[in-house]
């Protein structure tokens, strides 16, 4: 997929400094990254919300910003679509009146923009809340109506900041559901920011994940997890990450760990640095070392059970730490507390090596 | 409850008590003092409907300077930062501490026949002092902050990213101020708006200083009353009072009402006049 919109950026912020390039193609790009990395800067400075020290802007040739050359499209001229967290509608306009705001009152008639805010109503369907105010309006409400206004005046370019925190899992299920069809249907390059990968996925195309203004890597989510390109990375996916030295042994590889621990064993070929990458549903707890297949085992005392959903994570305490999925059932079936010492098990093809790139272990 | 508690209550009680009837007394004394039959006859006299159009007439033009001059500074002040912010914004608000007859003298020596722009307004023709133009002037000199405090305050607490948001839609500046700025500051500014008003009607001190108590030309309610107490004509006196408390007491009211029905399940109450200073005549 060709680019549609490149955008390279480097602004000093009081708290750090962003130095960005990414491009999109007609896909649904999310940043992802923790609060204070950049990700609105960069969403304010593709929008004209903000003025960066340097940086270009191009989409589809033309240039909407170009500090060396000393082009600045004005924001209003940008065609560029802005989705606050919260909606940001104003709350002094119905919703209909919200949707219509960005209809260009020069080029159309009255009639025409009756239709259309009738028609973008109507597709997001929200008809029936067009003399609501904003303050009538449940949270999935409010942001299904701040992308329909900013839908409604044809934005080339579509922004969302933050579209599904704050809101209730069910909710959330339900708007991200939506906002993939409607993203998908809208055939545009859409940059959304959020702090949490698990809600972007199945939601974006690709991924860029921010770590202090900068963009650490990019990829599909399935590639994210699969092979995170540092431990930053591998922490906001929700992997179990850490650094070790692989040896060939025949047919598996034998990885020493941090602070010599190990050693661990996997099926992936590499030699010397590596990254290893262990995904904690990969990962078995039992109460004494079972026999079987699974090559790989870690002791330890549980730090802590968090459950997700109808599973739990479980944080072991071992060397290095480690992560694991389990089903509750097996959280009851082990009567797991936080204390209890148990082994941490996975088979040789759980182990994943990835190239150790970037400075952090 | 304990004795210096029950103690207590009754102190606040007693306080209450007295600040209303210290407050309520005069008002009602107004209407009481003399027979209301003489009061509605006073109020037919051609001095107290001479200063009730006066007062009118150069409140309101006074307010519509206010609001064109005011509200651009107000809305500069609110959303840009800027060097001299602070210098600019106290200089809005010295008239607010400054006394009415400095207000007054100061404008005589701007603005009088010897003062700083005396010889060049003469030049073209133009005599401001003892004019209702000068009754305009003392008026939206003093009351001016009344506004421009509110309006401040109003612009600066707009959600900002709403601008920016109009702005994406396609609304350049200007028409983002009229479209989103305006609306949302729309409270405070009708808020501000009232105040400078009500106190434009009780403005006496610069009025009287600098465009002096001429009936039927500068002679506002304020200044009627005074003369006519001066010359000993209580009753007509306290006729023209009763008038600016009616007056007084309607724009209250309304300016009320206006906000309670511009608000839409709104959140914050009616703080703008409690907050606020009194009216200082």
């Amino acid at each position: 997929m060709g680019a549609v919109l490149e955008v390279e950026l480097a602004h000093r912020l009081s708290r750090l400094d962003l130095d960005v390039g990414m491009e999109a193609g007609r896909e649904t790009l999310a940043l992802v990254g923790p609060s204070g990395a950049g990700k609105t800067s960069v969403l304010r400075a593709i929008a004209g919300l903000l003025a960066p020290d340097r940086g270009r802007i191009v989409h589809q040739g033309r240039t909407l910003l170009d500090t060396a050359a000393n082009v600045s499209v004005a924001l209003e001229d940008r065609r560029v679509g802005m989705v606050f967290q919260d909606g940001a509608l104003f709350p002094f306009l119905s919703v209909a009146g919200n949707v219509g705001y960005g209809i260009r009152r020069g080029d159309r008639s009255r009639r025409e923009r009756g239709r259309r805010v009738a028609e973008v109503l109507e597709r997001f369907g929200i008809a029936r809340l067009a003399r609501a105010r904003p303050g009538e309006l449940s949270g999935g409400e409010r942001r299904r109506v701040a992308l329909a206004r900013a839908v409604a005046s044809y934005p080339r370019i579509l922004l969302l900041d933050e579209p599904l925190t704050s809101l209730d899992p069910v909710t959330k299920a339900e708007v991200a559901a939506e906002l993939g069809t409607r993203l998908g249907e809208l055939n545009l390059p859409a940059i959304l920011v959020s702090h949490d990968f698990d809600d972007v996925l199945g939601l974006a195309d690709r991924v860029a994940v921010m770590e202090l203004g900068r963009i650490a890597q990019t990829g599909t989510p399935a590639e994210l997890l699969e092979s995170p390109a540092s431990a930053f990375v591998a922490a906001l996916t929700g992997v179990n990450y850490f650094r070790g030295t692989a040896v060939r042994r025949g047919n598996l590889t034998e990885v020493g760990g941090p602070d010599g621990s190990g050693p661990f064993f996997s099926t992936d070929r590499a030699e010397g640095p590596v990254g290893v990458v262990v995904r904690p549903w990969e990962v078995a707890l039992s109460a004494a070392r079972p026999d079987g297949s699974a090559l790989n085992a870690m002791t330890g005392p549980v730090r802590r059970v968090t459950p997700v959903g109808n599973r739990a994570r479980v944080s072991l305490d071992s060397r290095p730490p480690i992560v694991a999925e389990v089903t509750e059932e097996s959280v009851r079936h082990l009567r797991l507390e936080p204390g209890m010492t148990l082994v941490a098990t996975w088979k040789a093809t759980g182990t994943r090596l990835v190239p150790a790139s970037g400075s952090r272990g | 409850m304990r004795r210096v508690d029950r103690l207590a209550a009754v102190a606040v009680g007693l306080a209450t008590a007295v600040v209303i009837g210290f407050v309520a007394l005069p008002i009602l004394a107004i209407f009481l003092r003399v027979p209301a039959s003489t009061l509605l006859a006073e109020l037919h006299s051609k001095a107290a409907l001479d200063a009730l159009r006066v007062s009118l007439k150069t409140s309101l033009i006074a307010l519509a300077v206010i609001l064109v001059f005011g509200t651009p500074v107000a809305y500069l002040l609110g959303t840009k930062r800027f060097r001299g912010a602070g210098a600019l914004s106290l200089l809005l608000e010295l008239p607010l501490v400054l006394p009415p007859a400095v207000a007054g003298i100061g404008l005589f020596a701007a603005f009088g026949r010897f003062g700083l722009l005396g010889r060049p307004l003469r030049a073209l023709g133009i005599e401001i002092p003892f004019t209702q133009a000068a009754v305009v002037m003392a008026l939206a000199f003093v009351a001016m902050p009344f506004y421009t405090r509110q309006a401040v305050a109003a612009f600066a607490s707009m959600d900002e990213r709403l601008l920016g948001v109009s702005r994406t839609l396609g609304a350049g500046r200007t028409e983002t101020f009229f479209r989103v700025a305006v609306p949302m500051a729309a409270q405070g500014l009708s808020a501000g708006a009232a105040l400078a008003w009500a106190r434009a009607l009780g403005e006496f001190g610069a009025t009287i200083l600098f465009a002096g108590s001429l009936q039927g030309k500068t002679q506002t309610l304020p200044l009627a009353i005074y003369n006519r107490f001066s010359s000993g004509d209580l009753g007509a006196a306290l006729a023209i009072a009763a008038m600016l408390v009616a007056v007084s007491v309607g724009l209250l009211a309304g300016a009320r009402l206006l906000v309670r029905t511009r608000r839409t399940g709104g959140s914050a109450g009616w703080v703008p006049f409690s907050r606020s200073n009194s009216l200082i005549g």
